[in-house]
């Protein structure tokens, strides 16, 4: 999917958003529809102007990327093919390191993850195990222990083991 | 409170060991953290907020307020030594720090910059000092549909200024308005945009949503671009500490003009520190002996000027922050968002009767500049070999950290799957040019904005923006969004005529 087609999405998703946001706030209470209402009535024509508008820009000088952003501006190498495949792997991991956590709480996950990631990348086992083992001890000295913060177990571990 | 008891009680509270020793423990993750370019002075509080939350409040004020107050002096390691910004507060450091350390004198470029930043830190926090007495009485003057109306001023400003399109950047601030009325209404107890989620009803946490729009998409910008921070090589930086400790003091007159460029720059909402750098470098070009020859080709003043700018501005954005409630930087909305986790509420109530809390904000502008800045000249070094980590190594750490930062919030797993969307969102909208900090400052500001609407409406109904200020205000809101269009409009008719 080319980065034009995304960014098509990404405004009529907005729209969308507002839409729903309006409807569904003129239903509500008055008091509590005051906000939703009134935000969505200027955001949706704003929407469509920045559509037009950059859909102009994208006429005019042929790039997919708009470099006005007030943001962090985005470069040519993360636009292109091998950086979506690297972008596409990272998130599949990091769904990987939630779901991860989830079944096996996060004391077991995410050092596992984090070597799993490290030698994915080519590293050394060994650096692997030491940086595991620094995430290991923030998130059991820092936060379990420091901050008395009950990490979760997982629900796998808690169904085999109990609480 | 009397101001002096306010003033010794600020410094007191921030001077405690525990306190002092979180404002150190923020200077020196915001300097290494900050230091390296793609992982900001947002990513740093966003991924700090869950620890915040645990602490006593002066302790969490020192950890939050040193990682911000100080982040624009680290920033200037990778502008000099490789031309790359640590941040957007450092791009006009590369036009004269880089051809300086390309001539050997990186040291030299890097001591100027670190002193400069320190007496405009000190600079920006003693006129923050100076305006309070004219802000109380201002403050005290205005009422639930002005403070309505300056809440949709600071958002529209963050958000115009926000690139070309600005309708992207309004559509995003009016989004974070949205999003912060995710939840149950507390008042008429409606459910609004929770889809029957138990983890929605209690609406959306500020630090998942910050973690996730912040730091996620940074980490994707690093994996995406999938090279490491900085290749080059690291020249000789023992040298020349001490000429540019003396470049700053001996250019006493720029620094205070520049961090005069700065406060004036950090008092606006939404004008940040890539305007106040340029500002700062404009005004010096244009004003010092010889400039035009020098500028551009590695001279020391052009270093000088900028970091003092950009460190005095903190102290200037901290004026509409407090008094108003409006946050003057997206960062700063972050910062915002982690005093109301600890219960400090910017407005009347931080000028009156928290009066201490404003000025240990003040005390941690002055001492943590200078520390920060003693530390960077002492550690130039190793701050500069902190830019060569292999993103393959920072990743999948900071991403674990991220994780158990969006669960420490309320020790719910929900919102860590919140943090994930987020992140998605906030990678999608940046790979297309719509800013996320309009977002933020619109999800923080939401409630307030929505306070005083209801409060306004109710007294006048809508006959609030007719008021005196209210409407000057809107109107002056209608000028600034419509001057693009105004400017295009009259222009062309002015050519038309003379043709």
């Amino acid at each position: 999917m080319s980065l034009r087609i995304s960014g098509v999405i990404l405004g009529f998703s907005l729209l969308g958003l507002f839409s729903y946001a309006l409807f569904s706030g003129l239903e509500m209470p008055f008091r509590a529809s005051l906000l939703p209402v009134l935000t969505s009535i200027a955001a949706i024509p704003l929407v469509i102007l920045a559509m037009i508008i950059d859909a102009r820009r994208a006429q005019k000088t042929g790039s997919q990327i708009d470099e006005s952003s007030g943001d962090l501006a985005v470069s040519e190498a993360e636009v292109s093919t091998d950086a979506f495949r690297r972008v596409s792997w990272f998130f599949l991991w990091f769904a990987g390191l939630i779901l991860a956590a989830h079944l096996f709480g996060f004391l077991i996950a995410l050092p596992s993850m984090v070597v799993l990631y490290l030698l994915a990348c080519k590293e050394t086992l060994s650096t692997a195990i030491l940086l595991a083992g620094m995430v290991l001890a923030i998130l059991y000295w820092g936060f379990q222990k420091g901050l008395v913060l009950p990490l979760p177990r997982g629900i796998l571990i808690t169904l085999l083991f109990g609480n | 409170m009397s101001v002096w008891d306010a003033v010794w009680g600020g410094l007191a509270a921030i001077m405690q060991p525990s306190a002092f020793m979180y404002m150190m423990l923020g200077i020196v993750i915001s300097s290494t953290l900050v230091a390296l370019p793609g992982i900001g002075s947002k990513t740093a509080i966003a991924l700090l907020l869950p620890v915040a939350f645990t602490l006593e409040k002066f302790e969490a004020i020192c950890l939050i307020v040193s990682v911000w107050a100080v982040s624009n002096t680290a920033n200037s390691i990778t502008s000099i030594l490789f031309a790359v910004p640590g941040g957007s507060g450092s791009q006009a450091t590369i036009l004269d720090g880089y051809p300086m350390a390309r001539n050997g004198e990186a040291a030299r470029a890097l001591a100027a910059a670190f002193t400069s930043s320190a007496l405009g830190g000190v600079f920006g926090a003693i006129v923050l000092a100076l305006s309070l007495p004219i802000l109380k009485p201002l403050v005290i003057l205005l009422g639930p549909s002005e403070f309505f109306v300056l809440i949709l001023f600071g958002i529209a400003m963050v958000s115009t200024l926000s690139g070309k399109n600005k309708a992207k950047g309004l559509v995003i601030g009016l989004l974070g308005l949205l999003v912060s009325a995710v939840g149950i209404h507390l008042v008429s107890g409606v459910p609004r945009f929770t889809f029957g989620s138990l983890v929605l009803m209690e609406g959306l946490s500020l630090i998942p949503v910050t973690i996730g729009l912040f730091a996620v998409p940074e980490l994707l910008s690093l994996v995406a671009s999938g090279t490491a921070i900085s290749k080059m090589e690291l020249n000789d930086l023992d040298s020349g500490r001490r000429q540019g400790i003396r470049d700053a003091f001996s250019n006493w007159w720029l620094i205070i003009r520049s961090s005069l460029v700065g406060v004036w720059v950090g008092m606006i909402p939404g004008l940040g520190s890539s305007v106040a750098d340029w500002f700062a470098y404009g005004h010096a070009r244009a004003t010092e002996k010889n400039a035009e020859e020098t500028f551009g080709k590695g001279d020391v003043r052009g270093v000088i000027a900028v970091d003092a700018a950009t460190n005095a501005k903190e102290g200037g954005s901290l004026i509409p922050t407090l008094a108003f409630g409006i946050p003057g930087s997206s960062t700063l909305a972050l910062v915002f968002g982690g005093l109301l986790i600890v219960g400090v509420k910017p407005g009347k109530e931080i000028l009156t009767t928290n009066l201490d809390v404003t000025f240990s904000f003040i005390w941690l502008l002055i001492i943590a500049s200078v520390i920060t800045s003693i530390l960077c000249i002492i550690f130039i070094k190793p701050l500069a070999k902190a830019t060569q980590i292999r993103p393959s190594l920072l990743v999948p750490v900071i991403c674990a950290l991220s994780v158990v930062g969006a669960f420490a919030s309320s020790n719910n797993f929900g919102d860590v799957v919140i943090m994930a969307l987020c992140g998605l969102a906030g990678y999608w909208l940046r790979l297309h040019g719509w800013p996320r900090p309009p977002l933020l400052l619109g999800l923080v500001l939401g409630p307030e904005a929505e306070r005083h609407l209801w409060t306004s409406y109710q007294l006048y109904e809508w006959e609030f923006i007719f008021r005196p200020i209210t409407g000057s205000l809107l109107i002056l809101l209608f000028l600034i969004m419509a001057w693009p269009f105004l400017k295009k409009v009259f222009g062309t008719n002015k050519k038309g005529d003379t043709v």
